[in-house]
């Protein structure tokens, strides 16, 4: 185990690399130009020079790249042309209200996906399984910006349960929350059902039932531990996704996380805020990924062989 | 089977409406009358119109086109490009693989729609920058499973007979590799094709897709978010229509997994 982990935490330094440089990229091709950003499209020709030298944006790409990763080391992560303010105290608060957000989301996707996976999966073939199947299937289908819009006339319009907007109250983030839950709970569902199908075609379960034991006590204790590897990954796979790509809910519901903040900072042309989103998101989405493996891992010991 | 087979002509009607859109689209999708704006559904307009007057059922119908040029051009991309580093990668092996499926891997480590946002950001909103931004997030799923099928064959009889009577690389691959990779990578293609209209839908729902005045039904939705409270088919008919065009793909997806996958049945 313990090797794993080391070969695992290694494998993560070249897509980190990989991940400054991309970001990096984004900065050094992406349009505007920061000097000019910064000072303003007036500034005289010798000021421009002066500041272009002080940022250093005279030297080549690698020592550039170079002195970026520097700043980064030290928790730099420049100035936001937007606001004027330090990148990092305007992404914090964002990254608190994704962090929130994604919690919610994934006890809510939790909930709607196992139970209805376990449901269908001991009704096979019958009428629940059959409806679940369908209705998740247009959960699945469903794109999340059309979930949100009518989750918002519903909701909040017609029936005013919820606010539509803002992070103000508790349960401001209900209908944020649903939105990306409703999709990743169908996910879940059919991978918890077919993975408890799987399982449930396993000689040892036959054993099981053969030797007279209750019907839940097998389903329950011998199929589902053995159903949860296939769950647990896409649980994280899609915690992941939620902690980087919420942008629509994010959008839709106006709540101030970081997808969100991402995409104004993409239409405000704000390099530095789009430089540092990406690589705190892909930092996560990493970081989530290797948890995601450990645990497979432990759960699922011939992995680590492979 | 029978959902499958329902899905199929769902999915033909789709391609027929989106062929010959102007002759079954009622009035031009794009001029409107603005007298008769808001108005709706019933009447004259069957499925109302939009704020500026436009039939709604005519841009619903002309949206279709968008959604249809986008899935396939896009999963073309990610299967050509996608299947090649494939294929090369399982084949050859040893640092050919290494480096091609890291850069993969890198790919992967972005969350998808951010990964298509930034892309577009970079060169700009349009349909044709969307396509290339959606398709270059597809390119490492069909690069990944086209590798672990050729990895699957590169040992087997039927492979090394091939190479020992003298065939060529390219002609091995292409005559004894590519055919068994066929039924794996079309479900995939399947699933993906739903998957890449909803991220271009999404993409105009932003305003980083389709530009207006060109009906998409992502920018359609986008539009009636604004007259939600009073109007509120005007996101409902293209959301509604988008939904059942992927639901009948996702459907036809699974089915064809079935069929062709007898492990999971």
């Amino acid at each position: 185990m313990g090797t794993y982990v080391v070969k695992r935490v290694l494998q993560i330094i070249p897509v980190l690399i990989g991940i400054t440089f991309l970001a990096f990229l984004v900065f050094y091709f992406g349009p505007g130009d920061p000097v000019l950003m910064i000072l303003g499209e007036h500034a005289s020709p010798e000021l421009i020079e002066r500041e272009r030298t002080r940022l250093g944006l005279d030297q080549p790409m690698l020592v550039q790249y170079a002195r970026f990763l520097g700043n980064l080391a030290q928790g730099d992560l420049g100035i936001s042309y937007r606001s004027r303010e330090p990148v990092t105290s305007v992404i914090a608060p964002a990254l608190r209200a994704t962090v929130i957000l994604a919690i919610v989301t994934m006890l809510f996707t939790a909930l709607i996906g196992i139970p209805t996976g376990i449901l269908a999966a001991t009704n096979r073939g019958g009428v629940v399984d059959q409806v679940t199947m369908s209705v998740t299937m247009v959960g699945v289908s469903a794109p999340a910006f059309f979930v949100g819009i009518l989750l918002l006339l519903v909701f909040s319009y017609q029936l005013r349960w919820f606010p539509a907007s803002g992070m103000r109250d508790w349960n401001s983030v209900v209908l944020p929350a649903l939105t990306i839950a409703l999709h990743f709970g169908a996910m879940l569902a059919r991978m918890t059902r077919s993975a408890m199908l799987e399982v449930l075609g396993e000689d040892y379960i036959r054993t099981a039932k053969s030797k007279g034991l209750a019907r839940r006590v097998v389903e329950y204790k011998h199929a589902l531990r053995n159903a949860a590897l296939p769950v647990v990954t896409l649980l994280g796979l899609q915690a992941g996704h939620v902690l980087g790509g919420a942008v629509v809910a994010e959008t839709i519901f106006a709540w101030p996380g970081l997808g969100r903040l991402l995409l104004n900072g993409i239409i405000w042309r704000d390099a530095p805020l789009v430089q540092a989103g990406v690589i705190i998101i892909a930092f996560m989405f990493s970081v989530v990924t290797f948890f995601v493996d450990i645990v497979y891992s432990w759960l699922n010991p011939t992995i680590r062989y492979g | 089977m029978p959902t499958a087979i329902a899905s199929t002509l769902i999915l033909i009607a789709f391609l027929m409406t989106a062929a010959f859109a102007p002759s079954v689209a009622p009035m031009h999708p794009n001029q409107g009358n603005i007298r008769d704006r808001l108005q709706a559904p019933g009447g004259e307009y069957r499925l109302g119109t939009d704020q500026q007057g436009r039939d709604l059922l005519s841009r619903v119908i002309f949206g279709s086109r968008v959604a249809l040029l986008v899935g396939a051009t896009t999963v073309l991309i990610g299967l050509s490009v996608g299947g090649l580093l494939g294929v090369v990668a399982g084949y050859f092996g040893g640092w050919t693989d290494t480096i091609i499926m890291r850069t993969m891997d890198l790919l992967l480590a972005f969350p998808y729609i951010l990964l298509v946002v930034a892309i577009v950001s970079i060169l700009g909103p349009s349909l044709q920058n969307a396509i290339i931004a959606i398709g270059i997030t597809n390119v490492p799923h069909f690069a990944r499973i086209v590798r672990s099928v050729v990895i699957g064959l590169r040992e087997r009889e039927f492979v090394m007979a091939a190479g020992a009577l003298g065939a060529s690389q390219l002609r091995t691959i292409a005559r004894h590799v590519m055919p068994n990779a066929i039924a794996p990578v079309i479900i995939v293609a399947t699933l993906y094709f739903g998957r890449n209209v909803i991220a271009e839908a999404t993409l105009s729902f932003l305003g980083l897709g389709v530009q207006p005045p060109t009906a998409a039904w992502g920018s359609m939705v986008a539009v009636g978010r604004e007259y939600l409270r009073s109007s509120p088919h005007l996101s409902l008919a293209p959301g509604i229509a988008l939904m059942f065009f992927v639901y009948a793909l996702n459907t036809l997806g699974d089915a064809l997994r079935d069929v062709l996958d007898p492990k999971t049945q």
